[in-house]
């Protein structure tokens, strides 16, 4: 890049972090005199892992939180933003990870909440406001119905009333957290459309990923935060996957596909037509049938809410079937209490880690015997239970599992969200441990803790434990099954060998479309 | 208990202390020699202090019987009525059982408790697995309670000639003993140290203790475990209308010897505002409890010594629960503190700028 270009691009700079610092408690250095700037129409995209300080620094700018020092210029002016409705007037908009719509309003009323337009009288002026919208999806081709109720809309049109959301309040910057964490790939090329489009309009887009593949489809530039402070501001061009990995992680993480090992003979774990009844009569898992071996990892793949929690919690006895039979090793499971499957060795890494995993107002000790309080040798005798034994075997599983904790007694709300999932895989992954159901184990955890909580799992499989592995992410997924199903609206549209497994078909899958798949694959398991 | 709950309690009891001192202070009267005559009332002589072990009693035990129930996750708001249902059931065994003491008491106190449990235990069936349903199903056991024991008291138990709602004497054996006869300090204390001593290894020594406090913080996590929820559920309810009965049966045993119509001026209702400001914590219960004993006992004295109205004692439980309930208060409170800090050090820095020019 030459001398002139690049001094051209400095005065296109819409938004300018100068030396932002933040502090929490005195003690985290949460932005560590981060300087960051946005050119007028790119794609600039943060990349860190969870805790890097994306989120703090987005923060600052969204107005949410205030640096202990440095300066925020927009267009070339020094801004101070104490609120976001500042960064909104100042034209900052952001599209949040989980997406702040309100179901029962229509899509227009959720795009003017908050900017209302009114008649003479004072009423609201819903004519102007659909004229309004509709031009504006005109304008950048964001396909919507404005009198649709948001609730019938499908995530990634959700997404799109969001993006509306902040057009109509005339936002030039755009910062999307994570925007394709809940999308499939189809909706998430979708997406990348819109900002294609939106770049062209002369919009800047601030996106915040930790995933590399999408960096490359659609960032123009890229900045990478670890520990608060900026490791290097490149372009997709410059840097390769392997050393983006590095200046994220700060150490190499193998992306490769995991080595296949001897399965066993035995089957484990035997679904047969199982159907679990929700609300409504809504079959959430519908005539679902599959089988899992000893040492093998089934993949399940599937937009979130396809099923996937429903089949893990009949597993584990939380939810009922209605129909069809669920056997671990022969042995019926489907009328045991979940106290007894437990017994029988089923673990079980709960999708909602905070919600069902962890109890964060309480211990870490306390946290890893949830499952076994009151066996032996945690509890010798019904009416007495053994703490000191019980912080001994914390502190050998804190050991084990490399939990960066300073002892045993903290609370597991303070800890971060790789070291909460560790204390989870350290409480289920047990010798005893036959049939392992992780669903989404990496989610929400950094790179390094996702790597090692995979290579844990997998360890597991190796010793013999059959594992049913739920994700939303296919490349996770692709690195450690020996076999991948697929779940739609609770029936399963496919299961494929991990090695023949590829995105698209897969992708297809998971919108319903069987016909990705080669017929006799099909046949084989229906 | 954590560290932060004492802080939070203290600093709410402080603040409260401090509010209803300058109400005192606008009323035209002193508010130190109020909270003096307070302390000189509980602590100035034996018989006071005795006086408010008395009041404390009642409520140690229906603070246990809601602690339990927090910790567990449980709203049990029908201790009200636990305890008038256990205060009658012990009068009623009291009435009934010819037994010498300790056993006749001790017989009488048993029924409460399990009168009590049973009355706790019946709102969950009927509210079955929805925690929601079930807070409300225990307060509607409130009024039930009330008008249920006054029909059995009416129909079967009234005294001759009483112009009250109210039964004859229990038997000699069934009256909970009194230390000295001029003060209510009765037995009832072994009944509230023994409960704390046992509800506190339930809670913090037990297997069992440990799946309801992990359930009362995350009930879907035990689910995941396998805690089957429900039955944990009717245990803590079992246990905690079993305690709040106790209170009613050492009040009616103790102090009244017999079962009167509005024998409780709402332990039932003080029992979670007791276990409120102890974080529910069962040694804090007995500190609190005492200190709302210490009110309660004032609040008799205070009119005829100060002329301040008992309802500014009232006033004084409300605001130290609303506080406590109310961690925002602490969270501003600090901020405000903060930014004055700053604002002076801020002002100290110019200052010191200007001093260098």
């Amino acid at each position: 890049m030459s001398e002139n270009s690049c001094n051209k691009r400095e005065c296109d700079a819409v938004l300018v972090c100068d030396d932002l610092c933040k502090c929490y408690g005195g003690v985290i250095q949460a932005s560590d005199h981060i300087h960051f700037e946005l050119y007028r129409g790119e794609v600039h995209a943060l990349l860190g892992e969870n805790g890097a300080g994306k989120s703090t620094l987005m923060k600052m700018l969204y107005g949410i939180e205030q640096p202990d020092e440095g300066k925020i210029f927009i267009n070339g002016k020094e801004t101070a933003l104490n609120e976001p409705a500042a960064a909104i007037a100042h034209g900052i908009g952001m599209v949040h990870q989980e997406l702040m719509l309100i179901p029962h309003l229509s899509v227009m009323e959720n795009i003017i909440l908050g900017k209302e337009t009114r008649t003479r009288c004072g009423t609201l002026d819903r004519r102007t406001a659909c004229k309004e919208i509709k031009e504006l999806s005109n304008a950048y081709g964001l396909e919507l119905d404005p009198d649709a109720l948001v609730e019938k809309l499908t995530i990634g049109q959700r997404q799109r009333v969001e993006i509306m959301k902040l057009l109509y309040r005339k936002a030039d910057i755009l910062i999307f957290d994570e925007p394709t964490a809940l999308l499939t790939p189809r909706e998430s090329d979708a997406l990348f459309d819109v900002l294609r489009r939106l770049k062209a309009m002369g919009k800047s887009i601030v996106f915040i990923t930790h995933k590399l593949r999408e960096v490359y489809q659609i960032a123009d530039r890229m900045t990478v935060i670890r520990g608060g402070r900026i490791v290097g501001v490149t372009t997709p061009q410059e840097t390769d996957v392997t050393a983006l990995t590095y200046m994220m992680v700060g150490k190499t993480v193998s992306r490769e596909r995991r080595i296949p090992h001897a399965m066993g003979a035995a089957v484990v774990l035997d679904v047969e037509n199982a159907v679990v009844t929700g609300a409504d009569n809504l079959r959430l898992v519908d005539n679902v049938s599959f089988s899992v071996r000893a040492g093998e990892v089934l993949g399940v793949a599937g937009i979130e809410g396809n099923g996937q929690t429903a089949l893990a919690q009949a597993i584990l006895g939380i939810a009922r079937i209605s129909q069809g039979s669920i056997r671990l090793e022969g042995r019926e499971l489907s009328k045991c209490t979940t106290k007894r499957i437990r017994q029988e060795g089923v673990g079980s890494i709960p999708d909602d880690r905070q919600g069902a995993g962890l109890i964060l107002s309480m211990r870490i000790f306390e946290n890893m015997i949830l499952n076994e309080y009151d066996k032996k040798p945690f509890s010798p005798h019904a009416i007495y239970e053994d703490w000191g034994r019980v912080r001994q075997y914390a502190k050998e599983k804190i050991s084990d599992y490399s939990i960066a904790a300073a002892n045993e007694s903290v609370y597991v709300s303070s800890l971060s969200g790789g070291n909460q999932q560790k204390i989870v895989a350290a409480r289920e992954l047990t010798k005893t441990c036959r049939l392992l159901i992780a669903a989404q184990p990496t989610r929400g955890v950094d790179i390094a803790s996702a790597d090692y909580i995979q290579s844990r799992i997998l360890e597991a499989a190796a010793e013999g434990c059959a594992v049913v592995f739920i994700s939303s992410d296919l490349d996770e997924l692709m690195k450690v099954s020996d076999r991948i199903m697929v779940m739609f609206r609770g029936k399963v549209t496919g299961i494929v060998d991990g090695d023949a497994a590829d995105r698209e078909s897969l992708g297809k899958l998971m919108l319903g479309e069987t016909d990705g798949i080669p017929s006799e694959d099909r046949n084989q398991y229906s | 208990m954590k560290k932060s709950g004492i802080r939070l309690s203290v600093f709410s009891l402080i603040l409260a202390l401090l509010l209803v001192g300058f109400t005192i202070a606008a009323t035209g009267r002193n508010p130190v020699s109020v909270y003096g005559a307070i302390l000189a009332g509980s602590f100035g002589s034996v018989k006071g202090f005795l006086n408010v072990l008395a009041y404390m009693l009642p409520l140690v035990m229906t603070g246990l019987g809601a602690a339990v129930a927090f910790q567990s996750g449980v709203f049990n708001i029908g201790g009200e009525g636990q305890v008038l249902v256990g205060g009658l059931a012990s009068v009623i065994v009291g009435l009934l059982v010819p037994f010498p003491a300790p056993w006749g008491y001790l017989a009488a106190m048993t029924a409460g408790f399990l009168a009590g449990a049973v009355w706790a235990v019946l709102p969950t069936l009927i509210a079955g697995r929805n925690l929601a349903s079930l807070s409300v199903a225990t307060i509607m056991m409130n009024s039930i309670a009330e008008l249920l024991t006054e029909y059995i008291v009416k129909q079967f138990f009234q005294r001759e000639g009483a112009s009250n709602t109210e039964t004859v004497v229990v038997n000699d054996g069934c009256i909970l003993p009194r230390f000295f006869p001029s003060t209510q300090f009765n037995y009832g204390i072994f009944v509230a140290v023994i409960s704390v001593l046992l509800v506190t290894w339930l809670l913090y020594k037990t297997p069992f203790g440990f799946s309801l406090r992990a359930m009362g913080n995350n009930p879907r996590a035990m689910e995941q475990a396998g805690v089957p929820i429900y039955r944990r559920t009717l245990a803590a309810m079992f246990i905690s209308g079993g305690l709040f009965a106790l209170g009613g049966s050492i009040q009616c045993l103790a102090v009244y010897k017999r079962f009167v119509m509005g024998f409780s001026p709402g332990y039932g209702w003080d029992g979670i505002t007791v276990a409120t400001l102890a974080a529910n914590s069962p040694a804090g219960v007995l500190l609190s409890a005492f200190l709302f004993g210490m009110l309660r006992s004032a609040s008799i004295n205070m009119s005829l010594t100060n002329q301040v109205t008992t309802e500014m004692i009232s006033v004084l439980q409300g605001l130290i629960v609303i506080l406590v309930a109310s961690p925002m208060v602490w969270t501003t409170m600090r901020n405000l503190l903060d930014a004055a800090k700053g604002r002076v050090s801020l002002l100290f820095q110019k200052k010191a700028e200007v001093d260098v020019k």
